[in-house]
């Protein structure tokens, strides 16, 4: 008798592992804490991760920097029309719009990679797909291993969780989408840190008193000298606009740096289908495998 | 239900111990809070500066990394002060600032262009080609937290109080620059809000620093300076 319990066992105590492992994994991983700062920061960027908006921060840019190429050489032949906020301004722009640039291009390169990401099941949800099931076939499993017991209210559960823990990651796309979620993360890395916002923080700083000066000292001087300056006059136009769409964009990116850490912090995305698919499989085949006849 | 003997005295000495700790907890009569609350309102001069300096009721913006006393400010292009990290402030509808009470402005904050409206307090000014206004709300609009009504006290002619609930508004975002923070602390730059008062012509002066919390100006503070005279409600 004693020998028949422990043949039966074997499975049981298989499928307890697989149910410890899954119920614990998001707690060794820290996802119950993380996951939702994740989810945080994918609608943090959503209103601003658009292909248009995108496009809008780069043409803010050019339209700054039209600005500031026209009137470079306009106040250099004039001396009358000065402004040391300008001047300010002037000297640090090429540094701003190279690394703004850059930034944005970087973001823009990964704006399918964030759609891809944003389009997984929402973040908080993560943890538990490990949890609920792992609970629930350790719970199983656990009555089986201590009983002796086995039988289809064990094996067939575990099956159908081990099944939908394969299908889950095929039927949300992940396979696909968590690389181009782990090249978005990582692309990101140089953005999100409390450093760069400060510096982007600086910039945006210098940029609203050099607008201001071109708004009220310059572009009213060129205007009384009957200069042409549509560049500047555009850049008046558009200034709200620019601020409207700007300002929204570098809150996104201040709130986000602990976010970013706490999600940067969790295995690489790229491994995420395979933690659904690899307990799944093991699920599936444990649940299989013949059960052995008690003497 | 009818309370038995030991029932009620147990409920009783609950409710006492209840009371006690109640006002214990309350910031109007612990230990903290001193002298006499001034209800009413702080009615603000408008603030005035050329190139000795500034008088009156204003308002600068120093950078992450600054310090109160000597910056790095955030030049407000708009002011039309020499020195343009200090925007002045006017009164608005009601004159000032009015304590024991909330001034939240309208309930259309914004205009589509983000141009702040709250005018109550002081009249909208402008930052950067756009609006910014103070309001006093009774909900933080960042973290949804109930704040208290704005209180000043005077002790001997030296005040000190509490403006929680202090909001700028400016490009569609809220900003709250109040001390202490809504979570009680007194974070960056944050500092207390103190001040004089002259009982006999009414003249005060308070000010603070607030530094932001999360957004777009992540741990940039403001430094507050009210100026003018406190008219107590009748």
């Amino acid at each position: 008798m004693a020998t028949g319990r422990t043949s039966t066992r074997g499975a049981a105590l298989a499928l307890a592992l697989v149910g410890l492992g899954l119920a614990l994994a998001p707690v060794a991983f820290g996802m119950f804490q993380r996951a939702p700062l994740g989810a945080e920061m994918i609608q943090d960027f959503a209103p601003l991760m658009t292909q248009e908006r995108l496009a809008g921060f780069q043409g803010h840019l050019a339209g700054i920097d039209a600005a500031v190429q026209e009137i470079d050489p306009l106040v250099e032949a004039r001396p009358g029309i000065e402004s040391p906020a300008y001047a300010t301004f002037s000297r640090d722009w090429p540094e701003i719009h190279t690394t703004m640039t850059s930034l944005m291009d970087q973001v823009a390169a990964n704006r399918e990679g964030y759609d891809a990401v944003a389009s997984l099941p929402d973040f908080r949800l993560f943890p538990w797909f490990f949890a609920v099931p792992g609970v629930i076939i350790l719970l199983l499993a656990g009555y089986g291993a201590v009983t002796g017991r086995d039988g289809w209210w064990l094996r067939l559960p575990a099956a159908a969780l081990g099944v939908a823990l394969v299908v889950l990651p095929f039927a949300v796309g992940m396979f696909d989408k968590a690389p181009r979620g782990a090249q978005m993360m990582g692309a990101f890395q140089t953005i999100e840190t409390s450093e760069n916002v400060a510096r982007i923080q600086g910039y945006f700083a210098t940029m609203a008193a050099g607008q201001g000066a071109i708004r009220l000292d310059i572009a009213p001087e060129l205007a009384r000298a009957g200069v042409p300056h549509p560049a500047t006059e555009e850049l008046d136009a558009q200034w709200i606009r620019v601020l409207n769409d700007m300002t929204p964009m570098i809150g996104a990116m201040s709130d986000s740096v602990d976010n970013y850490q706490a999600v940067a912090s969790l295995p690489s995305f790229r491994l995420f289908p395979w933690f659904f698919v690899a307990p799944g499989a093991l699920l599936v085949l444990i649940s299989l495998t013949p059960r052995k006849a008690r003497p | 239900m009818k309370l038995s003997g030991p029932s009620f005295r147990l409920v009783a000495a609950g409710a006492l111990l209840s009371a006690t700790l109640a006002g214990c907890g309350s910031s109007d009569d612990g230990e903290e809070a001193s002298g006499e609350p001034l209800v009413g309102t702080f009615r603000l001069d408008a603030g005035h500066c050329d190139a000795k300096g500034v008088t009156g009721s204003y308002f600068r913006m120093i950078q992450p990394g600054g310090t109160v006393e000597k910056g790095g400010y955030f030049l407000n292009p708009d002011s039309k002060c020499p020195d343009q990290s200090y925007s002045v402030a006017v009164a608005g509808t009601d004159g000032g600032l009015v304590t024991g009470t909330f001034q939240p402005g309208p309930k259309a904050a914004f205009s589509p262009q983000g141009d702040a409206l709250a005018g109550q307090i002081t009249r909208p000014g402008t930052f950067t080609a756009i609006k910014f206004a103070i309001s006093t709300q009774s909900v933080d609009p960042g973290t949804g937290e109930e704040l208290p009504r704005p209180e000043i006290r005077n002790d001997d002619g030296v005040l000190s109080g509490q403006l929680t609930a202090w909001t700028a508004g400016w490009n569609n975002l809220y900003f709250n620059q109040g001390s202490p923070k809504p979570d009680g602390s007194e974070k960056g730059l944050t500092s207390p809000v103190e001040g004089t008062y002259d009982e006999d012509s009414g003249h005060f002066e308070l000010s603070w620093s607030s530094t932001i919390e999360g957004g777009p100006f992540d741990r940039f503070s403001g430094y507050w300076h009210l100026e003018g005279t406190f008219v107590a409600a009748k």
